[in-house]
């Protein structure tokens, strides 16, 4: 995310030239450029409150909340990562105390969907209805340990790697590696109490066994 | 919430090596390790390959951002951080400085 090259000197002085070109430009009050730093980060900030949290209406609160704490401390922000990581950070960090402040609530609010699969399909793996799996996906994700949920959220779906997502959070690259071992472990323990979402990990295991009686993995 | 977990040890690196894996961290050696690794861990196989399927799934189904909520977001934000000195970093960071040349003026 390097973006477009604005000025020769600060392009070969500073791998986020850019981003730290804009910082400095709303760090100086200009209205225009914070317009353009929510412009251009505002769904990705949106899309991780969202895993996060798995609420439409709690992923806008967040995303105001991260936009107004990330003006409050933009100074903070050192070019050593791009924009977009370090806003990341404050995301997690908004969401987290979203969650603090909002736990009973959302505790409440969080009956699971009934499960229906229809009796006379046979193969329910094929024919598993995405929106229901979605909300019981958000509903498993929220019974994962919050620490675990962003590593899986930050490693997994977003594509960061585990150095990466341990500078995101402030925590050694062995923690997110614990981490990162032990979301999968509690995800799949988790998932074996969920009808619809214990057939993705067994229609996994089934696909895995067909491939491999059709063909072998190409070696990497 | 999560009870504290138990993964063999040879998985927990496992697990941490097909993560690297993905990003070409791992040696030929380590590759060749984890491979002799996943051809006998069912478990490993299951939890890489079930995982990745939730992590698609959450992917494909996170709604977009609509453009008439982000406007709205937008000018609540524009709202509270205009409302006082405490939104406005320039204005802030100019009373900062300030402070710390009339600091600087009482030292000498």
């Amino acid at each position: 995310m390097q973006g477009t090259v604005t000025g020769d000197i600060a392009e070969t002085r500073q791998p986020y030239a850019d981003d730290v070109e804009l910082v400095s430009r709303c760090l100086s009050g200009d209205e225009v450029a914070r317009s353009e730093l929510y412009r251009k980060h505002a769904s990705m900030v949106h899309s991780l409150a969202w895993r996060l949290l798995g609420d439409p209406n709690e992923a806008e609160d967040v995303l105001q909340e991260t936009f107004l704490q990330a003006f409050r401390s933009l100074s903070r922000y050192r070019g050593e990562a791009p924009i977009a990581s370090w806003l990341r950070g404050v995301t997690v960090r908004c969401v987290g105390r979203y969650r603090r402040t909002r736990a009973r609530r959302r505790r409440e609010s969080r009956e699971l969907p009934e499960v229906i699969i229809d009796p006379t399909t046979p193969d329910p793996a094929r024919q598993i209805d995405v929106d229901l799996a979605l909300r019981r996906l958000t509903a498993l994700l929220s019974k994962l340990a919050f620490s675990r949920r962003v590593v899986f959220v930050l490693h997994e779906v977003e594509g960061y790697s585990l150095a990466e997502a341990a500078q995101i959070l402030d925590i050694s690259v062995s923690a997110a590696k614990k981490r990162v071992w032990r979301a999968r472990h509690d995800l799949e323990r988790l998932a074996q109490d969920d009808d619809v979402l214990s057939v993705l990990f067994s229609s996994s295991l089934a696909a895995e066994r067909s491939s491999a009686a059709k063909s072998p993995e190409p070696a990497r | 919430m999560s009870r504290e977990t138990s993964l063999p040890a040879a998985c927990q690196r496992a697990q941490v090596q097909l993560s690297e894996r993905k990003r070409g961290e791992l040696d030929l050696a380590q590759q060749a390790a984890l491979e002799a690794h996943l051809s006998s861990c069912e478990t490993c196989r299951r939890l890489e390959r079930g995982t990745a399927k939730l992590a698609d799934l959450l992917r494909r189904g996170t709604p977009p951002l609509e453009a008439s909520t982000r406007a709205a977001v937008w000018q609540r934000i524009e709202a509270e951080s205009g409302a006082g000195a405490a939104g406005a970093p320039g204005r802030r960071w100019l009373w900062g400085f300030a402070l710390a040349c009339a600091c600087a003026l009482l030292v000498v």
